[in-house]
């Protein structure tokens, strides 16, 4: 990290309100350009405290905000060539859908027949042509939200700042405006930030995505790595529909086999786990299982020894497969079921696989990474 | 569940008690503009409520100028209250933007300041405004009169409250879309309007109406402003008929409800309305 970025660097940022709750500590993140970046946390993470820090909206704590290889801390929002679309109020109320998408240009003296072209053009890009003339309060929803995204493809800002800019849409909309928000930003060739609590959006349209989580930062990657090898107990439990299932245990050896064993649990532990747990041994760990990484055990044969025995309490339908949500000692199995749903009161036994199952360490909630 | 006989009853028992209150409002006006019409017995009498003929004599004996400057003082009030209520608006509307978007070192004691003037009796006022006018060598002139009006702690603080409502994603939006804090506040004027009309129009007959630091601030009656004037017929020593004071007073009345009139239309919120 000896010369600046072209794209965006947060440093240390940090930002503490009066109170005891800080909203934001010591996050560092980097963005290459033409990145789209997801921050996606539960509500309260800080996730729109770092997105207004870096638009220069509210003053850091601590920290440094780089913008295209320069500092941007002293800079005004004005003078950062940021664009922002907010999930409510993202358009000015008293103007037209051409007014507040020229607002910018208009701002910066650009010629009125430029404005006009360039406003044309994003309409077109994004569907809006006959909308123009409309003030907010003739708009739909989704349509506020277009025009919203099309006032930053007027502008071609360096970065474009989204905060939750789906959230008040029904789940149609959002599905269609999620296309428009990949288009925008291949369009634009910019820097996208993209602020979401909703996490199919943030994994299915970012590039990398940052969790945050109390105010700090848990870990930054693609998708896949997020889901495969998240970095905590937090993230392997925010991220993934349904949410995995927890056990807090210790590694035992019984009879020569290494074995992870909970009240309810016992699961064989398998390379490459062996090497990392081999040394945890009387130790306590935490299991994670994905709801997708259960097996059904038929109740009979031979493998059930170790299969959780339990009760399915309810079935979600979710449309392409089904999630029991099954009572298992004293906690609450969610399992993907297979071809056979089972009916809501039946015994079933699940049995994870013992090739995904994630470790992570109880006290720190950290992973246990498999050294390569 | 009210039947719609009860309904309708219900409806003309409001509509009788409130045009009873507005008829008792409407009276002491109706009494002023019949009572230019008339003899100082007649005045003195209930009935008949209507005058016999409506002469103008007393109209045209105050604008002639024959008795006192009455044109050149109406010109003055029209003068002193609008030029009043447009710096105030000029210094109170940026002052409530920028107390309800802006967090500064004394912030607080500031706005504390301006509270404690609306609370502030404007007699305890006067004098001191006056040694400060005299010094100035302003006394005797309008812009004595105008001056001490324009620095309003209650428009301050009104306009504070009319800003915190805007949301501040918007205010965000203005700024990050390239916005100085001159420009927000510019965008952001025709949202508000309505709450500017209104303060300006009640200020405006205010100002119209004050009685106090025009007295105090003017001494010849070239300078004067309406309702100085008409005082000083009150108090003069020469008996004129209670019909001219009466006039004069029509008179002065007429400016407020017109600017109201004018300006009605433009109450309805167009921020109420567009952020619903």
């Amino acid at each position: 990290m000896t010369d600046a970025p072209a794209g965006l660097r947060v440093r240390g940022l940090s930002k503490v309100y009066p109170g005891p709750v800080s909203a934001l500590r010591d996050v560092s993140l980097e963005m290459a350009p033409r990145e789209l970046l997801a921050v996606v946390g539960p509500s309260g993470c800080g996730k729109s405290t770092l997105l207004r820090l870096v638009a220069g909206l509210d003053e850091a704590s601590a920290g440094e905000v780089w913008i295209g290889g320069a500092p941007a801390d002293e800079l005004p929002p004005r003078q950062r060539d940021v664009a922002v679309v907010f999930q409510s109020h993202s358009l000015f109320p008293h103007m037209s859908a051409f007014e507040n998408m020229s607002y910018g240009l208009r701002l910066r003296g650009t010629a009125p027949r430029e404005v006009a072209a360039r406003v044309l053009d994003a309409a077109r890009t994004l569907g809006l042509e006959g909308l123009l003339t409309r003030r907010p309060a003739q708009l739909s929803g989704g349509e506020r939200q277009r025009v919203a995204l099309g006032r930053a493809l007027v502008r071609r800002p360096r970065l474009l700042l989204l905060d939750e800019p789906l959230s008040s849409l029904d789940a149609h909309l959002r599905a269609e405006l999620r296309r428009e928000i990949v288009r925008v930003h291949r369009h634009l060739g910019a820097m996208t930030l993209l602020v979401t609590h909703d996490q199919s959006e943030a994994l299915s349209l970012a590039d990398r995505v940052a969790v945050l989580h109390q105010g700090a930062l848990q870990q930054v990657g693609v998708p896949t790595s997020l889901y495969e090898q998240p970095a905590n107990r937090f993230v392997a439990g925010f991220i993934g529909v349904p949410a995995a299932s927890f056990f807090e245990g210790e590694v035992v050896v019984e009879g020569g086999e290494l074995l992870f064993r909970s009240p309810t649990l016992a699961i064989p532990v398998v390379e490459p786990w062996r090497r990392v747990l081999q040394g945890r041994v009387e130790r306590a760990v935490v299991a994670g299982i994905r709801a997708e990484h259960w097996q059904w055990a038929e109740p009979s044969s031979a493998g059930a020894g170790r299969a959780v025995p339990g009760q399915v309490e309810w079935i979600e339908w979710t449309g392409p497969r089904s999630v029991a949500h099954v009572r298992a000692g004293p906690g609450i199995v969610r399992a993907v079921c297979g071809e056979k749903v089972p009916p809501v009161g039946a015994e079933v036994h699940l049995q994870p696989d013992p090739d995904r199952v994630l470790f992570f360490d109880r006290a720190t909630g950290r992973a246990l990474v498999v050294s390569p | 569940m009210r039947s719609h006989r009860a309904r309708s009853i219900g409806r003309w028992a409001a509509t009788f008690v409130l045009g009873g209150v507005a008829a008792l409002f409407v009276f002491p006006f109706a009494w002023m503009l019949l009572a230019t019409f008339k003899s100082n017995p007649e005045i003195f009498r209930l009935f008949p409520l209507l005058p016999g003929a409506f002469p103008l004599d007393h109209y045209r004996a105050l604008l002639d100028g024959s008795l006192l400057p009455f044109t050149r003082q109406l010109a003055n009030s029209l003068v002193v209250a609008s030029v009043q209520t447009v710096l105030v608006l000029a210094l109170t509307v940026p002052a409530g933007y920028v107390f309800a978007l802006h967090r500064f070192r004394g912030r607080r004691a500031l706005y504390g300041c301006a509270l404690f003037t609306v609370v502030l009796p404007q007699q305890a006022l006067a004098l001191p405004l006056f040694a400060w006018i005299h010094r100035l060598g302003l006394y005797d002139t309008l812009l004595a009169v105008i001056l001490p009006g324009i620095a309003s702690g209650l428009g301050v603080v009104f306009f504070t409250l009319v800003f915190r409502r805007l949301p501040p994603e918007l205010v965000a939006l203005a700024r990050s879309e390239g916005a100085s804090e001159g420009r927000v506040l510019l965008t952001f004027l025709p949202l508000v309007r309505p709450a500017v009309l209104t303060f300006g129009l009640i200020h405006f007959i205010l100002a119209w109406h004050e009685h106090l630091i025009p007295l105090v601030m003017t001494g010849s009656a070239a300078q004067k402003t309406v309702p100085v004037a008409l005082a000083s017929l009150y108090g003069s020593s020469v008996r004129f008929p209670y019909a001219l004071l009466m006039a004069g007073s029509v008179l002065a009345t007429l400016p407020a409800v017109l600017a109201y009139a004018l300006l009605r239309r433009h109450f309805h919120s167009a921020l109420g309305e567009l952020l619903a």
